[in-house]
């Protein structure tokens, strides 16, 4: 923007004032948890609108959560889960995409018209068919049955395609006339080309299957498997609500390593979660 | 060279018949395994969805038959049905005008001065990086009827707040204030990016031609290139709000006498909780085609658009 | 009757200083061109004009009147940008139309049905219909007038843009290298056009452009800037013939005008390596100062004792340029025609010589200074500074 167009005095001041309002509300359960997860049950219960705890009660509400329920193993879930399904998606859309964007063969167009279908549906869709199918083989309760479904990205597909058709064709003919075979094209040209972005969609896909609740709810019963979206929710289910101080704690915990990731590296985290911006 | 070239034609056809073919066979070996996982992963269920909607199969049940449209048939006279389906679509005309005016609104506020630029769009973007489920127990903790940092601050302007997530008649607001407070961060981002794409010379331009005022320049300007940008975000936002399931799940399990239950919490409760495999993969369908309809206005509008 | 005025106008941003004390001023009707490199605070001078930035210090009167604190919709200016700056989801019409319902109709009979149900405002739309279609018909574009941008190539677009800005009959014009954009050969044709339109309307331009070329054939009034400065303002043919100083000599003209180190000797001989120049240079005896020579006045003789050596030809149709490698390892660039050049080939020795009367000299700061027979003009030329 050029510094030409300055807003006035007062515009300026309200402008300030309404955004910080809205950061205020946005903040306010990050900072009211936080605090609430360092305050005694009786400070908690007490309705005061007081922020820093009068007595630290941290230690006592962390422990009581971590000893309650396996946040430490609902976090290791949900990094298993989630670098599982990231590796397979990885894996499996990226030769697709390149055949797509890089290569002229009958049925080309019936597997890209697959991936436009694919996009339109969601899991909750899909979700009891594939319960049946897991049932079928023995196979729910299992870490294979939070990853299986996600290991296809139709969306990855459909984003690698739009990012390889960026790479000029000139690069990949000259890697064929140097005697690169196909797979080596796409793992030492094209890859390295594009970490853009694989970094993007790594993000986006990490944050949305921790994030999820659906399908684990459907597909998990032991405590042991729960990934931290699960696990919040067992917690809850066995405190019935009354305890709110390690409750806040146990928030704090789950919720922690992705904002503080996003805090680290924010640039590559709006790109990433907005990702789904390109799909349209 | 060799001496067989001689019969050149018959030569080069053969050999561009093997590069199709041996195009063809590069092409499906790269793309064979994504292509049968689609199948197997998508494509199929979903079709069995469709086949299992016409059935009365109900989960561990020996046997299954057809019957047509019968699950659909008592949808029809599902009064719980029926409720989830309003109920989605109420939070939907809740949720989805107020986190787009209010994406749209931050965007422009933030954009308007480069003063603080950078640590207001952090902190808007910064629920959506947040676990829903875990800042749903938090907001719980804030809604608390007499405890929670809402009602205390009401009492001391002597209003007494409503039992927000208990309240019949306000347990889908209360659900949908978390959703907005989550995704007016997102359609922030996007928003921000489409202003990125008016180039400044319009600006200049406007105000040669004589739009003194802001509101000029933003009819003239901002809100035409930010058209497109508009009509995407509010489609995505729908089809968020459709799938909202975390926070009922979590915080209200549909009630209070279903107040607050939702399609994809119905479908969860027919399908996984009654066990009516059937009836729940009718509900799918409906759902599915909710989501198709949406995103047909996508396609339609990008279309008609133009400019 | 539009004169412009600029008076000292001085903008910096933060500590880099973008305009140093520029002035300049041009009678109703001229074409002034403001041409430099690259940075040189050509456009931000422009953008001061139109009073999209305001400048730190200085004035700038139109016609008379001071606007130097006028926003932008009451200077009576218009302007053309170098991206068109066309409103995408109008048409080619309400693209043209736009400033003139700005201007006319208050907002609130703007309101689409309003202006359609007041006889006032219908009136006023009508007038206004006329005399967008008048300037369409000026610039070829009544076919087009229900397109939007997109759906034009930048030749229509450059016109469009051109539309909107002489709907309004603003006293002065502002162009923003408008042809940037455009092929090499649509230039060439737009130039015509632009200059042509000028002619017509009569109105006072002001062009923006990095492109000298543009600069010589389409201005009354050129000025020279560099890093902020205003160099020199003439006409064209001023500015090739008697450029205020070197870097003025060495901006305009291409090839680039030929440079050489020199000592003034007794009674104001030049003395320079392999060149015998006419005329006494008005600078002290001792005094080093720099010769110029446009290739065109420069002068080779085959000649088997010459000093030169020809070391490359560049033949372009209907002239040659000859480079020579001379004394002192310098390599001077001659415009011939191919007659001139025919005996050349590279490797020939050649004798130099140089038309009489056209050298220029610049004191070791680049100042013009005065040579040969028209001592007392430039010694005036040296003053004025």
């Amino acid at each position: 923007m050029s510094g030409a167009h300055r807003l006035g005095r007062t515009a300026r001041i309200a402008r300030l004032v309404v955004l910080c309002l809205g950061a205020a509300v946005m903040l306010a359960p990050f900072v009211w948890g936080l605090a609430a997860s360092f305050k005694p049950a009786a400070e908690i219960w007490s309705g005061s609108l007081r922020l820093i705890p009068q007595t630290f009660h941290g230690w006592e509400n962390y422990s009581a959560a971590l000893s309650r329920a396996p946040f430490g193993r609902f976090l290791l879930n949900g990094l298993i889960v989630c670098a599982g399904i990231l590796l397979f998606q990885l894996i499996f859309a990226i030769p697709c995409a390149y055949a797509l964007s890089k290569h002229r063969f009958a049925g080309r167009t019936v597997i890209f018209g697959a991936v436009l279908v694919g996009l339109l549906i969601p899991v909750h869709v899909t979700a009891i068919p594939l319960y049946l199918g897991f049932a079928r083989l023995g196979l729910l309760d299992s870490y294979a049955a939070l990853i299986a479904p996600f290991t296809i990205s139709v969306f990855g597909i459909f984003l690698f395609r739009q990012f390889f058709a960026a790479i000029p064709d000139d690069l990949i003919a000259a890697a064929r006339v140097d005697g690169f075979s196909e797979w080596a094209i796409i793992w030492r040209v094209v890859v390295p080309a594009s970490w853009p972005a694989i970094t993007a969609f790594a993000i986006f896909s990490v944050t949305s299957h921790w994030n999820d609740l659906f399908w684990p709810f459907i597909v998990i019963q032991s405590t042991e498997l729960a990934p931290p979206a699960l696990g919040v929710v067992y917690f809850r289910r066995d405190e019935s609500g009354v305890d709110f101080g390690p409750m806040m704690a146990a928030t704090v915990i789950v919720t922690a390593p992705l904002v503080l990731a996003f805090l680290l590296a924010q640039r590559r985290f709006i790109d990433g979660i907005t990702l789904s911006g390109v799909k349209g | 060279m060799p001496a067989e070239l001689a019969p050149g034609e018959g030569l080069l056809g053969r050999a561009q018949r093997l590069r199709r073919i041996g195009a063809a066979l590069t092409g499906w070996g790269l793309s064979l395994p994504a292509a049968l996982l689609m199948l197997v992963m998508i494509l199929i269920p979903t079709l069995s969805a469709a086949i299992l909607a016409l059935t009365d199969y109900q989960l561990g049940a020996r046997s299954i038959r057809f019957v047509g449209g019968a699950n659909f048939a008592a949808m029809w006279e599902d009064r719980v049905f029926w409720q989830a389906f309003a109920n989605t679509l109420i939070y939907t005309a809740l949720t989805v005008p107020v986190s787009v005016g209010l994406g749209l609104g931050a965007a422009l506020l933030i954009e308007a001065d480069p003063l603080g630029r950078t640590t207001f769009r952090t902190i808007y973007f910064l629920p959506v990086t947040a676990l829903l489920v875990a800042m749903a127990t938090v907001w719980e903790f804030i809604l608390h009827p007499q405890l929670g940092l809402v009602n205390v601050a009401l009492a001391q302007i002597g209003v007494t707040g409503p039992d927000w997530l208990a309240d019949p008649d306000w347990v889908l607001p209360s659900l949908g204030f978390i959703f907005v407070w989550q995704q007016t961060g997102y359609n922030m981002i996007l928003f921000l990016a489409g202003l990125k794409g008016i180039p400044s010379e319009l600006y200049h331009a406007a105000r040669v031609d004589g739009a003194d005022r802001g509101i000029e320049r933003f009819a003239m300007v901002t809100w035409p290139g930010l058209a497109a940008t508009t009509l995407f975000v509010t489609v995505i936002t729908t089809l968020y709000s459709f799938r909202v399931f975390d926070t009922v799940a979590a915080l209200t399990q549909g009630g209070p006498s279903n107040a607050s239950n939702v399609l994809l919490y119905n479908i969860y409760r027919e399908g996984f909780v009654y066990l009516r495999t059937g009836y729940a993969s009718a509900m799918t369908l409906v759902f599915l085609a909710l989501i198709l309809a949406v995103a047909m206005v996508q396609m339609r509008g990008r279309r008609g658009g133009g400019a | 009757m539009a004169s412009l005025e600029i008076e000292d106008v001085t903008k910096s941003y933060g500590a880099t200083l973008i305009l140093d004390r520029v002035s300049v001023a041009v009678p109703d009707g001229a074409f002034l061109t403001l041409v430099g490199p690259s940075g040189c605070g050509k456009s931000t001078l422009l953008r001061i004009l139109a009073g999209l930035e305001l400048q730190d210090g200085g004035r700038l009167r139109i016609g008379g009147q001071d606007v130097s604190h006028l926003r932008p919709s009451r200077r009576d200016i218009a302007m053309v940008f170098q991206s068109y700056a066309l409103y995408p989801h109008m048409t080619v019409a309400q693209n043209i139309a736009i400033p003139l319902i700005l201007r006319r109709l208050p907002l609130w009979q703007r309101l689409p049905l309003l202006s359609r149900l007041l006889p006032q405002a219908r009136a006023t739309l009508g007038q206004i219909e006329a005399e967008v279609a008048g300037a369409m018909a000026m610039l070829g574009l009544t076919h087009l007038a229900d397109r939007r941008p997109v759906q034009l190539s930048g030749g229509q677009r450059q016109r469009v843009a051109l539309g909107r800005a002489l709907v309004r009959q603003p006293a002065v014009f502002l162009l923003d290298e408008p042809l940037s954009n455009l092929d090499a050969k649509l230039r060439v044709h737009m130039r015509a056009e632009i200059a042509a339109l000028h002619a017509r309307l009569g109105t006072t331009f002001v062009y923006v452009t990095h492109d000298q070329i543009e600069a010589m054939t389409m201005s009354t009034h050129v000025a020279v800037m560099m890093e902020g400065r205003l160099l020199q303002v003439a006409t064209p043919a001023e500015i090739y013939a008697e450029p205020a100083n070197l870097q003025v000599a060495e901006f305009i003209g291409s090839p680039r005008i030929n440079v050489l180190p020199a000592r003034v000797g007794s009674g104001g001989a030049a003395q320079l390596a392999g060149l015998a120049l006419q005329g006494r240079i008005a600078a002290p005896a001792g005094a080093s100062v720099q010769i110029g020579i446009r290739p065109e006045h420069l002068i080779l003789r085959a000649d088997p004792g010459g000093v030169g050596t020809v070391t490359a030809i560049e033949n372009t149709g209907p002239e040659l340029f000859v480079s020579v490698l001379t004394e002192g390892d310098t390599v001077l660039v001659a415009r011939l025609t191919p007659d001139q050049g025919a005996g050349l080939r590279p490797g020939s020795r050649v004798a130099l010589d140089v038309l009489p009367g056209k050298a220029l000299a610049f004191d070791a700061d680049g100042a013009r200074i005065g040579f040969g027979h028209s001592v007392a003009a430039a010694r005036e030329l040296y003053h004025a500074r």
